[in-house]
């Protein structure tokens, strides 16, 4: 009996602690499909279209971590995008070139740690064949590589300067068909130094909601507080906005859309799961409870022959249930944590947060489990008659 | 040799020793009482002779067959073919009918017979109550379907272990004149243990075990 | 009578006669049965679920022109006939000025769109939806008549709403793809289509897109497919180990349950034996009578489960989810399974003893 309570626990004790980690944890995973807020230079007029560029300053991406919700942080890459003319023997193309960085480590302002940036924290389904680029080379988009055959370790002239190839990169997208340099590098080839053109952010979110769709210029002062201070896409992007210069900081909604549904539907499930797993746990608590008290009807009827009253009884097997119920509640707990430990590793590489206050969750339940199961068996024993019991008994 | 042989038997278990060295022989179709207080090993003997227990030492010879020498199954099919078992309490499968019950003895000896197994209800006196199951009957009736169903398959040794220890003095004059009748007419051996000098002395032969031996054994005539 | 039928006759005699025990023995059997089939069959349709959630992070295939400079629609007839292929849809590119600013215009399928926040409306006939950008440079505002010049006509249309999506779109000008198409010129062309294949062999598909399609490129999105395959499989593998959790604590539990309703039968078993049954032919009897506990515990455990799972499905996904028949016989199996082996084990025990220990009562 002690078994059945004890496997009850664990299951919906695991289920429970998974599912009060499991939107952090998913939503890291989801991540995966990267950033999930664009800062472009805030466009302000005509002239914004028609040729001539504003850029961001690349000293305020260490900004980002200086923001309310700078934990959520995970990851940002700047991007600065020009035309060039790119040469390779006698062919010749205008291509986009984009400046970026590939992986940098960010010393953080007052602290001694760093943060790491760069394209593989917002981008991590780039495939590079290849290394990624230096001072004196450049990765190449697999389409356009293929067009002028240009393989890895070749060189090719960039507005007139050598550049060797050291890697080829494929996505599937856009980036196909560009060449990318280090940010520094790309810089000084444009002379653009300091400036980028747009900078990606995946920052771990709290799914929208109705609120979060309210037009912040339309919120009370109470209101937009909440708003702020509320880890929503909309509002990491506005503070960000507020520490880049000129910026217009925006989600990339079928990303930030997307997550918000997914982790909303996955967090029921478990709940769910978790609500179905209490159930069954109490179920299959009932069956035992009535198991054993069938082999004990023997019992219960000697019991009711030498005057013991219902109640009496009652009390002497809910109190054993109550004892069943601790000591399986606690081997529930110590099984459930070995069980959350188990899946937290395999599936998110990580250890799910422990919660020392999930051990009364888990006692109560298993005592809920443990009385909700008795109490049927229970009145259903009590309605024998002893003389029938204690005949059958021998 | 005799019928049934015991030889040198010794029985220990962890804590006590029940059977110290135990030498007996039957004749076929005898009647014979096992009597002795409490703890005397005489259960035990019974249970070695039927092949419900194995002896630490010594043999067993039924019908010129070593006991011993029989694995569990094989076992278990002498014992349906030649032993039929009555004990104190009366131990029948508490969902089957009287009937069902002396016809599970059937089931596991060879093939059911309905016919059979109500004959020999009749026989036990239990017509009427064909279809009852065990919590419907008393006590003195729950005996009698067992000795049906004992002798059901028609063994050559009844073993009886205090089978009438809990029925009263009517219902056990009743028993004894049953298995006195059924004694009579088919001439199977009867070993029956008990302490109660009234139903001892419906045997042929008495045996009297004190301390894991047989202190005495004295022919009755009554 | 033959020997069999009195076997069934014994066994109707057992369940009927013991129906208590019988209920909590199969009702323990249900239960592992029904938590077991509701975990497979939510693990098994956990990506069917979110795959469909996942839909609106886009296509992850896209089709572009090789050697020409468009597509042409017969494309789409390929695409629909081929199983792989969720969803797909064409969109135009086109250089256009607005208000005499040179953007790009992208001609799409507005009711193949998920999730599109518009600020006013889908683009009618003679209208026109802004990306945030271009309203910003240009100034503009709902219900504005703006001049479109395509090549060398010009066109008053009036601006439908504004979208912000933080890609492309926010520096573009979006209108109904036949629309654009007519407008340009360009009916039955289209510059690439965006496609959603299943995303478990997403490999497999493109590849056979590529040898039916050779004139044309087909090329795998990086950000969805991977992303969203490696996505799927942790949470495919977290469910699996919950279902193996929940597979592992069930059945330990439920085989205690049924190992104390067999126990309480020992006195039978030494009876049996006593009265000349043979170690098989007991075994037998324990064995048929776990078949048929487990058959009903399997088969309610699988109706439970099945409706379990649908209701969980519903409450977190708004559908029902499909349950491969296979599950149906997972449940039966396991049900079978948990009744006889703890049944059997527990009564091979029991045949180790002496009878005369067992009906001692010891």
């Amino acid at each position: 009996m002690v078994v059945s309570v004890a496997m009850g626990t664990a299951i919906a004790t695991s289920l429970i602690t998974l599912s009060l980690d499991i939107k952090g944890k998913v939503s890291r995973e989801l991540r995966a499909f990267g950033a999930n807020i664009t800062i472009e230079p805030k466009v302000e007029g005509f002239a914004d279209i028609a040729g001539q560029k504003r850029y961001l300053r690349e000293k305020d991406i260490i900004k980002a971590k200086t923001i309310f919700w700078r934990h959520n942080i995970l990851g940002i890459a700047p991007f600065l995008e020009e035309k060039a003319k790119i040469s390779f023997q006698d062919r010749k193309k205008d291509v986009t070139i984009v400046g970026t960085w590939f992986e940098k480590e960010l010393p953080l302002p007052g602290e001694k740690t760093t943060f790491r940036a760069g394209v593989s924290t917002v981008s991590p389904w780039w495939d590079i064949k290849g290394r990624t680029p230096d001072k004196s080379s450049v990765v190449l988009g697999v389409s356009l590589a293929e067009e002028l055959g240009i393989k890895q370790g070749e060189e090719v002239l960039l507005d007139g300067k050598p550049y060797v190839v050291s890697g080829i990169l494929s996505t599937g997208g856009k980036e196909d068909e560009q060449v990318f340099l280090d940010l520094d590098v790309a810089q000084e080839l444009k002379g653009l130094e300091g400036a980028v053109s747009r900078v990606l952010v995946s920052a771990l979110t709290t799914p929208m909601d109705d609120f979060a769709y309210k037009d912040p210029a339309t919120m009370s002062r109470k209101e937009y507080e909440k708003w702020y201070c509320t880890g929503y896409v909309t509002s990491i992007a506005k503070q960000l906005e507020e520490v880049f210069k000129g910026s217009r900081a925006k989600p990339i909604w079928h990303v930030a859309e997307t997550e918000g549904n997914v982790l909303e539907r996955l967090s029921i499930l478990v709940y769910l799961l978790t609500a179905a797993s209490l159930l069954a746990a109490a179920l299959s608590m009932s069956t035992t409870m009535a198991a054993s008290l069938l082999r004990r009807l023997d019992e219960i009827g000697l019991m009711k022959s030498i005057g013991a009253d219902s109640f009496k009884i009652s009390i002497i097997f809910l109190s054993e249930a109550f004892i069943i119920g601790c000591v399986g509640g606690l081997v529930g707990y110590a099984i459930s944590v070995g069980v959350v430990k188990f899946i937290g590793l395999k599936v998110f590489g990580a250890v799910l947060e422990e919660r020392v206050l999930l051990l009364p969750v888990a006692l109560v339940s298993a005592l809920l489990i443990a009385a909700l199961g008795s109490l049927l068996p229970i009145r259903r024993a009590l309605r024998v008659k002893p003389a029938v019991v204690l005949k059958e008994a021998r | 040799m005799e019928f049934i042989s015991v030889k040198d038997v010794v029985k220990e278990y962890e804590t006590a020793v029940a059977l110290r060295g135990v030498d007996m022989d039957v004749e076929k179709g005898r009647w014979v009482s096992i009597v002795g207080p409490s703890g005397s090993g005489k259960s035990t003997l019974l249970n070695i002779i039927g092949g419900l227990d194995s002896p630490t030492k010594g043999s067993v010879f039924i019908d010129g067959v070593d006991l011993g020498s029989l694995s569990e199954d094989a076992m278990a099919r002498f014992r349906r073919e030649n032993i039929g078992f009555v004990f104190q309490q009366s131990h029948l499968v508490p969902y089957l009918t009287s009937v069902e019950n002396v016809m599970l003895a059937q089931y596991f000896h060879s093939i059911t017979d309905e016919a059979e197994a109500v004959e020999a209800l009749n026989r036990v006196g239990l017509g009427h109550r064909l279809h009852h199951r065990p919590s419907q009957l008393s006590g003195g009736e729950q005996q009698r379907v067992c000795i049906a169903r004992a002798l059901i398959n028609s063994p050559k040794i009844l073993l009886a272990d205090e089978p009438t220890g809990n029925l009263d003095r009517e219902n056990t004059r009743l028993i004894l004149e049953l298995l006195k009748k059924l004694h009579s007419e088919e001439h199977f051996t009867i070993i029956l243990v008990t302490h109660d000098p009234f139903v001892s002395k419906w045997a042929e032969r008495l045996l009297t075990m004190e301390d894991g031996r047989i202190i005495k054994d004295e022919p009755l005539y009554c | 009578m033959n020997k069999r039928k009195w076997f069934l006759h014994f066994l109707w005699r057992s369940l009927s006669q013991r129906k208590g025990r019988v209920a909590v023995a199969s009702a323990s059997v249900m239960i592992a049965a029904a938590i077991v089939v509701s975990a497979l069959g939510i693990s098994l349709g956990i990506r069917q679920k979110l795959g469909g959630e996942l839909r609106s992070y886009g296509a992850n295939v896209i089709i572009t022109p090789k050697e020409e400079k468009y597509l042409s629609d017969e494309v789409f007839s390929f695409l629909s006939s081929d199983v792989e292929v969720e969803d797909f849809s064409g969109q135009l590119y086109a250089r256009v000025s607005v208000n005499g600013a040179d953007v790009e215009m992208i001609g799409l399928d507005f009711k193949k769109l998920q999730g599109w926040r518009i600020e006013g409306r889908t683009p009618a006939e003679g209208e026109i939806l802004i990306g945030t950008n271009i309203r910003d440079a240009l100034g503009l505002k709902l219900n504005d008549a703006v001049k479109v010049t395509v090549g060398d006509r010009d066109i008053l249309m009036k601006v439908s709403g504004f979208v912000e999506r933080g890609g492309p779109e926010d520096n573009a000008v979006m209108l109904d793809l036949a629309q654009s198409q007519r407008l340009t010129g360009l009916v039955g062309k289209l510059s690439a289509v965006f496609v959603r294949v299943k995303s478990r062999n997403i490999g497999e598909t493109v590849k056979a897109l590529r040898d039916h399609m050779p004139y044309v490129n087909v090329k795998t999105l990086r950000q969805v497919a991977f992303a969203e395959e490696s996505f799927l499989k942790k949470i495919e593998l977290l469910m699996a180990l919950v279902t193996l959790v929940v597979l592992v604590a069930s059945g330990i539990s439920v085989s205690s349950t049924m190992s104390a309703t067999v126990l309480e039968r020992l006195k039978e078993i030494g009876l049996m034996k006593a009265i000349g049954g043979t170690k098989n032919s007991i075994r037998r009897f324990y064995l048929a009578e776990g078949c048929i506990i487990g058959i009903i515990g399997g088969l309610s455990g699988y109706v439970l489960g099945f409706l379990s799972a649908q209701a969980v499905s519903k409450g977190a996904f708004g559908s029902f989810i499909s349950i491969p028949f296979y599950v149906f016989f997972i449940s039966l199996g396991m049900g079978v399974l948990i009744a006889v082996s703890s049944s059997i084990l527990p009564v091979t025990d029991a045949l180790r003893y002496k009878p005369s220990s067992i009906l001692r009562g010891e």
